[in-house]
């Protein structure tokens, strides 16, 4: 009886809601499965209408990228450089978000403003510059020019993120711990961090959802040797207009470690996430 | 600590600027002399009609587009801050569009909206069995700006609803149950809790999404790309200017220009969003 | 917490061994260099095990491969190479349109600085001379050949035979129509042939506008069937210069843009626009090469210009999951050479007004040796292995490469691995053999030109007959726009070089 009667209109209308967006959610996803499983007949009819489902699923897409060692090779890449990313734009931004969030610094609105402004410029636009300094450092075609490259654009948003992490802990940690003689490096590493972890777990997701998507800056650093990303492999294969099939499949690929990736990291992610971003 | 931060980002920064203006100013002749500094850049961008349209579709692109973002986010936060069973899950899931690379996404509704063959007209003709028919002619997406723009504009939606609501959602948790027990206890209806309450509350968090949303949207370059192609935004005439046509000054012109309406529209965006936020807390 | 830690670790860790990585010594080592191309799939494979490989083993070395999507980053990537300390790319495979451009950036190396004249010469002397000749830049030879390559009429043939069966159920409509535009009707004793070989302006817009009358699959769209590229990019610019060349347009015509030869061109494009025969997708998504696949996968186009590889990839590798093709039955593509230019306007007794040619522009690619590269000599080595007898051979046997070889190109051989190969083979060396020399202006300024005629065509083809349909195509009005307005934009592309008569 009380459950029934806990079903008044709002539960319903916020059930409907959620299940609305479920649907909104999987919609696209379902057709980048239903392509990857089609057989040719199902995507080339000459103009009748395409299937919802195709006549004669088949898993010959995914067996044919897997074939072949390209694939994995790009994959093992681009998954390196995306831990190679977190850990550089992690080093370099919780510490600057942490004076940032916890020290007066003069000027601190000019500096945030100054932090965003590397994302105005269009990739395709800033990767000239970068390119051609990267090349003179001699860190094109290397993993840790690719992490360089995506830290630039990642360790923005890094800080800002981890800043306000670090502003919703009380202040009062790092008095105390100074009082029981502590110094500062310790309360940061020992008392600090721990309790930041959860939110700086976005961060982190963040940062390697970013690296491995990212195609403009690892293709001028890294394509034209031998390090190949994932995204400059998904383009290679575009150049030459494959089957739609074959596409779906390697974008299912490309989707399901960072799908898995969130899957795993999401408990860490709690209501700590992004609370920097708000304040 | 800050130091090692601020300079690479500021160093590169200086860097990528100082390239952009240079090249601007940077005429290529023919013969493949440079002339600088040089207005011709300048003139030959403003002085195609290109330009103004994609500047014209630009500015609509974010002026419809930010608020939707939010709205989306805000429906999928809101959906999430109620405390159910499979909480957990259910975030997770709505955040995955952010794993599907963008590209994979606009082909995909490029798929879905093809004339006269995609998904969506053969649904809508009734030509699969689990739908009726609603229409008796195929609508042509791509061939006008109101259709081909928002197709972009719900890809562009969909893939960065999670990044919305993860902000919105952190903002909706710093509200604490005692405030609205307060309002409760006061006789608050509904309607003014959201508005007393939640609204002021959650002002920062909406400010955080209007402002980096509006950014991407002004840059925002793969969904029309892939699905408005006749439509230009300023974010694809680069591309188009940069690849199609290899000139590289043109192309940094209007980066330039897409540089300042972005900050000019962020200065905007912050004073009204100030405005609002002393009006709100007036009332 | 643990997380964190273990993050650190990791960070740790993986800059020790990056750094340790980074200073460890390679020790001795094999030569190494790289080639940078843009090749089909398939291709590439075949380029890599049967030609890179054997060549790694006979010059000991090592040839890796880097691809490039666009044209332009060709440029891009060898301005990066000047920066590097070690620059890889030795060896570059340049499409045409890129050929002028990278020599005038100074990025290449002219050939007779790698090898002595008489080795050069002697080498030289096996390719056939015209696409040596498109090497030569400034009277050097920069360039060595790779392939040749044109455009054809590619088609579906069961769609051609449907039209030629039933146009003259539209005689009368098309005769009325056309008498309004052009004072006549149809040419005189008119028919379409039914060999598309064989077909001239006029057949492709009778047999478009039986198209145009046929509904699309299970709906009520009438849709028109024939298209070309139409996006904003060299391709379309491409199209639009050929069929200039095909009602004779020179070099000069071409930079001039205001004489006969372009005035007939945008006559016939704007009548095809205005009678309904280009699908309108081609301006409206706007389509390039991968949308025209597309939209005859959906049955949207029944008949197209096409490059060679254009043709590849509509038909498809059966046996090959990257190239399934995009034709239900892939024995349905038809390929004949461009349809025979005639002009729109007719004599007072139904005769053509005059008559041009099937010639249109050659292209191809080359192989360049950059400025930069790490070693010369094994570059051209390379080149020259390429295209050794044996090899192109085998390359144009297995997939249709027009030969730059005069020893394979003057005796071409019956022997395809497959018979639709070779259809598209022998149709491109006819469609060679008709161009001879004619290539597009050999002048820097020709993507600007070609953007130029873009613009022109969108305005006067397709902003004018588009939506409106009323209005005859008027010649006269069209050469006045073009000497008006678009004849000023090339002299100010081309300044003192705008040709003077």
């Amino acid at each position: 009886m009380t459950f029934i009667r806990r079903l008044d209109y709002r539960t319903v209308a916020w059930f409907l809601v959620l299940l609305l967006m479920i649907c909104v959610v999987f919609l696209p996803l379902y057709f980048m499965f239903k392509y990857s499983v089609s057989d040719r007949a199902s995507i080339i009819t000459g103009g009748e209408v395409i299937p919802l489902w195709p006549y004669a699923p088949t898993l010959k897409n995914y067996l044919y990228i897997l074939s072949y060692p390209d694939f994995y090779r790009a994959a093992a890449v681009s998954f390196k450089i995306a831990l190679l990313t977190i850990c550089i734009a992690m080093t370099l931004g919780v510490p600057a978000a942490y004076v940032l969030a916890w020290y007066d610094i003069p000027g601190k609105a000019v500096l945030l403003i100054g932090l965003i402004s590397i994302r105005l410029f269009p990739d395709i636009v800033s990767i000239i510059p970068v390119a051609v300094i990267f090349s003179r450092a001699h860190l094109h075609d290397t993993y840790l020019g690719g992490a360089l490259a995506h830290s630039l654009l990642a360790l923005p948003y890094v800080i800002y993120i981890a800043m306000g992490v670090f502003e919703s802990i009380p202040k009062d940690l790092e008095k105390q711990a100074e009082i029981l003689g502590a110094n500062k490096f310790y309360t940061l590493w020992r008392i600090v961090l721990p309790l930041a972890a959860t939110g700086l777990a976005a961060a982190a997701i963040y940062t390697f959802l970013l690296s491995w998507d990212e195609f403009i800056f690892s293709y001028f650093l890294l394509g034209f040797g031998e390090l190949n990303t994932l995204p400059i492999y998904l383009k290679q294969k575009m150049a030459y207009a494959p089957p739609q099939s074959i596409l779906m499949a390697i974008a299912m690929l490309l989707s399901l470690p960072v799908i898995v990736f969130t899957m795993v990291l999401q408990k860490y992610m709690r209501s700590g996430l992004t609370a920097g971003a708000v304040k | 600590m800050l130091l090692p931060a601020f300079l690479f980002l500021f160093g590169f920064l200086v860097i990528i600027f100082q390239c952009l203006v240079k090249l601007s100013f940077t005429y290529v002749g023919s013969d493949y002399t440079e002339q600088f500094p040089s207005l011709h850049n300048y003139l030959s961008v403003f002085n195609a009609g290109e330009f103004k349209n994609a500047f014209i579709n630009t500015l609509l692109f974010v002026i419809v587009g930010t608020p939707l973002e939010l709205v989306a986010g805000l429906v999928l936060a809101l959906v999430i801050y109620r405390v159910f069973v499979l909480r957990g899950l259910v975030r997770s899931i709505f955040i995955i569009p952010l794993a599907i690379p963008a590209m994979v996404t606009a082909i995909i509704l490029y798929i879905l909206f093809d004339y006269p063959n995609g998904h969506v007209n053969n649904l809508l003709m009734g030509k699969y069995a689990i739908f009726p028919a609603l229409l008796s002619e195929p609508i042509n997406w791509r061939s006008s700006a109101v259709s081909s723009l928002g197709i972009s504009l719900v890809g562009k939606v969909w893939r960065d609803m999670p990044i919305s609501m993860l902000i919105l959602l952190a903002g909706l948790n710093s509200i604490t149950r005692d405030q609205y027990d307060a309002a409760e206890t006061m006789g608050a209806r509904e309607r003014q809790k959201f508005m007393y309450i939640t609204l002021p509350l959650l002002l920062p968090a909406i400010s955080t999404v209007l402002v980096i949303r509006s950014i991407e949207m002004w840059k925002e370059f793969i969904f029309p790309y892939f699905l408005a192609r006749r439509f230009r935004l300023l974010g694809t005439l680069i591309e188009e200017l940069y690849h199609d046509w290899n000139r590289g000054g043109d192309a940094a012109v209007v980066a330039l220009i897409l540089v300042l309406s972005i900050v000019a529209c962020t200065v905007l965006l912050y004073w009204a969003l100030k405005r609002t936020r002393l009006f709100l807390v007036k009332v | 917490m643990m997380f964190l830690r273990i993050a650190l670790a990791l960070v740790a860790g993986a800059l020790v061994s990056f750094v340790a990585a980074g200073c460890g010594a390679k020790g001795p080592q094999q030569k190494e260099i790289t080639v940078l191309i843009h090749m089909l799939q398939n291709q590439e494979k075949h380029f890599r095990n049967e030609i890179l490989n054997p060549f790694e083993k006979e010059n000991n070395c090592k040839v890796n491969i880097a691809s490039f999507d666009k044209m332009w980053y060709i440029e891009t990537a060898l301005d990066l190479q000047k920066e590097k300390k070690n620059p890889n790319i030795a060896l570059v495979k340049v499409p045409f349109e890129m050929t002028r451009v990278l020599v005038g950036k100074q990025l290449m190396e002219p050939l007779d600085n790698i090898v002595d004249h008489a080795t050069l010469e002697q080498d030289l002397a096996e390719y056939h001379p015209l696409a040596l000749g498109l090497g030569y830049i400034n009277e050097k030879p920069y360039y060595i050949p790779r392939k040749l390559e044109t455009r054809v009429m590619l088609y579906l043939k069961s769609k051609v035979q449907e039209a030629v069966a039933n146009w003259k159920k539209y005689e009368k409509d098309l005769n009325k129509e056309l008498k309004k535009q052009n004072g006549y009707g149809l040419p005189k004793d008119y028919a379409l042939e039914s060999d598309p070989e064989l077909w001239d302006f006029y057949d492709v817009l009778v047999a478009g506008y039986y198209w145009a009358h046929t509904k699309y699959f299970n709906t009520n769209v009438f849709m028109p069937r024939v298209a070309h590229r139409g996006d904003r990019y060299e391709g379309t610019a491409l199209g639009l210069v050929d069929q200039a060349i095909q009602f004779g347009a020179t070099s000069d015509d071409i930079m001039k843009m205001n004489t006969d030869p372009i005035v007939d061109m945008f006559e016939w494009e704007a009548v095809y626009v205005k009678n309904n025969i280009f699908n309108p997708g081609m301006w409206e998504d706007p389509w390039r090469g991968t949308n025209i696949y597309e939209a005859i996968k959906d049955g949207k186009v029944f008949l197209t210009i096409a490059q060679q590889i254009d043709c590849f990839l509509i038909h498809g590798w059966d046996e090959d999951p990257e190239m399934q093709g995009y034709l239900k039955d892939p024995d349905d593509m038809g390929i004949a050479t461009m349809p025979l230019a005639v002009s729109f306007a007719l004599n007072k007794d139904g005769t053509y007004k005059k008559v041009g040619s099937k010639k249109i522009s050659t292209g191809g690619w080359w192989w360049g040796i950059p400025k930069t590269s790490p070693d010369k000599t094994l570059a051209y080595k390379l080149a020259r292995f390429i295209t050794t007898h044996n090899n192109q051979a085998i390359e144009c046997a297995k997939f249709g490469i027009i030969p730059v070889r005069k020893d394979i190109l003057n005796n071409i051989s019956g022997a395809f691995e497959l018979a639709w190969v070779g259809d598209i083979f022998r149709t491109s060396v006819a469609q060679i053999e008709i161009n001879q020399y004619s290539t597009v202006p050999l002048v820097k300024e020709y993507s600007e030109i070609g953007k130029n005629y873009i613009e022109a065509w969108y305005e006067l083809c397709v902003d004018a007959y588009g939506k409106n349909k009323a209005a005859p195509v008027n010649a006269a009005e069209l050469s006045q726009k073009l000497s008006g307005k678009y004849a000023d934009i090339e002299k100010q592309i081309l300044k003192d070089r705008y040709p003077a008569r």
